[in-house]
């Protein structure tokens, strides 16, 4: 047995996570009010998977964590189908989790967002069960979201710039259906929530425009193939894998200016 | 032709969906910079001996190609292995000893793991996909180079993110290889999306 007290003690400040779950009110009153109360039991059941990883991870290796499980399970929760199974979302949350957070030592060190894993390993192992259809969630519900994700910093404008710039690039090509995906709540959710992650996107300036672009393009072509959702999802775990040599770019670049103008 | 390069690239990645070449990639992807290094070579490497390999194939190896030399008879397809692998093994020498005149410091950083190109999977499995199935020479060229960039944006990726993880606070047990393999599944999983996205 684990003691639960001690563990739960190691609950870092909740101020972080807060405009992620403001942001996320609205939305998920949307899709309470269309679906029903199943979507509580969902972002329940998910919560305390997530909650159970974190706590053993917290005991065992004396991480902290915060409210940043609680902002996973009701992304995964609002995203997947209402008739999911829920052992196939046990399992996912937990290979989400463990493989895209836990193992890397805890939020904040992560290269991916955990909520990105478990959909990815959601669409990609059970492809008949539709979880790239997503809910039809409307733009305004996701307004308060960009206000306060924008507001506190914690979305950052270059990667919402290099994005919408991308894709307005595809559509003058002919590539795309910019309309489609800019009046699509979904994709808004994805572009906030997913791909201008603090944790999981470009740490510099240069770095994270180039993050958007690639997000951007990426989202604009894979939506020509699929879902908006799956569109999202592949094009921010994509774009999150190139991060780290986007910035690493951008330092090369920069080292090498500044060596130019200073001999 | 342009599907061919981005296939080959993207969602028939030879490290990534075919896992050819892992002990090379795994092994130099400690560092960006030796992993760029050990990518161009790969690149260098591929674009030449594909159809380098693709004529050899079809002027002197295969069963009737030599016809010309008034051997209609002769299948000299055997040779085929040790062909591609004489064709590979002479161009990494060659880069090799190229590498060791101009760029010292690379070379040194690759190490062992230069001369191990010779015996690269990747490399060898490129020329006998493009015997398989059946690619022309301009085929074979564009084959060889995508498989060449994607091998090098493959390594590449994973050793900027090999950097970053020093930030992070992964378990004992998993530090180093253990935790390449589960980036390198990650990234697996992300080139995936690429199946059916055609940009032209």
């Amino acid at each position: 047995m684990i003691p639960l007290l001690p563990a739960l003690a190691r609950l870092a400040p909740p101020h972080g996570q807060l405009p992620a779950l403001l942001g996320l009110a609205l939305p998920m009153a949307f899709v309470l009010f269309a679906e029903g109360g199943g979507l509580l039991l969902r972002v329940g059941l998910l919560l305390a998977v997530i909650v159970g990883w974190q706590v053993l991870f917290a005991r065992i290796r004396g991480q902290h964590f915060g409210l940043e499980g609680m902002t996973a399970a009701i992304l995964v929760g609002l995203l997947v189908p209402p008739a999911s199974p829920l052992y196939q979302l046990v399992l996912a949350i937990s290979f989400g989790i463990v493989i895209g957070q836990l193992v890397f030592g805890g939020h904040g060190r992560n290269i991916l967002h955990p909520s990105v894993v478990t959909l990815a390993f959601l669409i990609f192992s059970f492809a008949a069960e539709g979880y790239g259809q997503g809910p039809d969630l409307p733009l305004f519900a996701l307004v308060p979201a960009f206000v306060l994700l924008l507001g506190s910093g914690q979305a950052n404008w270059r990667i919402l710039a290099g994005a919408l710039f991308s894709l307005l690039g595809l559509s003058l090509l002919g590539i795309g259906d910019l309309p489609g995906l800019m009046g699509s709540g979904l994709f808004w959710l994805g572009l906030l929530y997913f791909a201008a992650d603090p944790v999981a996107s470009a740490a510099t300036n240069p770095g994270r425009l180039a993050h958007g672009l690639l997000f951007g393009l990426l989202a604009g072509l894979f939506a020509t193939a699929g879902s908006i959702l799956s569109a999202i999802v592949f094009a921010a775990l994509m774009a999150g894998i190139f991060a780290p040599l986007l910035d690493q770019g951008a330092i090369t670049v920069n080292i090498l200016r500044r060596s130019r103008r200073h001999g | 032709m342009i599907e061919l390069f981005q296939r080959a690239i993207f969602e028939e990645n030879l490290a990534l969906s075919f896992f050819l070449g892992m002990c090379t990639y795994l092994a130099v992807s400690k560092r960006l910079d030796t992993a760029l290094g050990v990518g161009v070579a790969l690149i260098l490497v591929q674009s030449i001996s594909v159809p380098l390999n693709h004529l050899l194939h079809a002027h002197l190896l295969s069963a009737g190609a030599l016809t010309w030399l008034g051997l209609p008879d002769v299948d000299l397809g055997f040779m085929r292995l040790l062909t591609f692998i004489g064709i590979v093994a002479g161009l990494v020498q060659v880069i090799e000893m190229l590498l060791d005149r101009y760029m010292p410091g690379l070379y040194r950083s690759l190490g062992i793991y230069l001369p191990l190109l010779a015996i690269n999977c990747a490399i060898i499995g490129g020329s006998l996909f493009m015997v398989e199935r059946q690619y022309d020479l301009a085929e074979s060229a564009v084959y060889g180079v995508g498989t060449g960039i994607g091998w090098a944006l493959a390594i590449v990726t994973l050793a900027a993110i090999r950097e970053r993880l020093r930030y992070a606070d992964i378990p004992k047990g998993l530090e180093g290889l253990g935790m390449a393999f589960i980036v390198t599944g990650l990234i697996s999983m992300a080139f995936s999306a690429f199946v059916g996205v055609r940009v032209i």
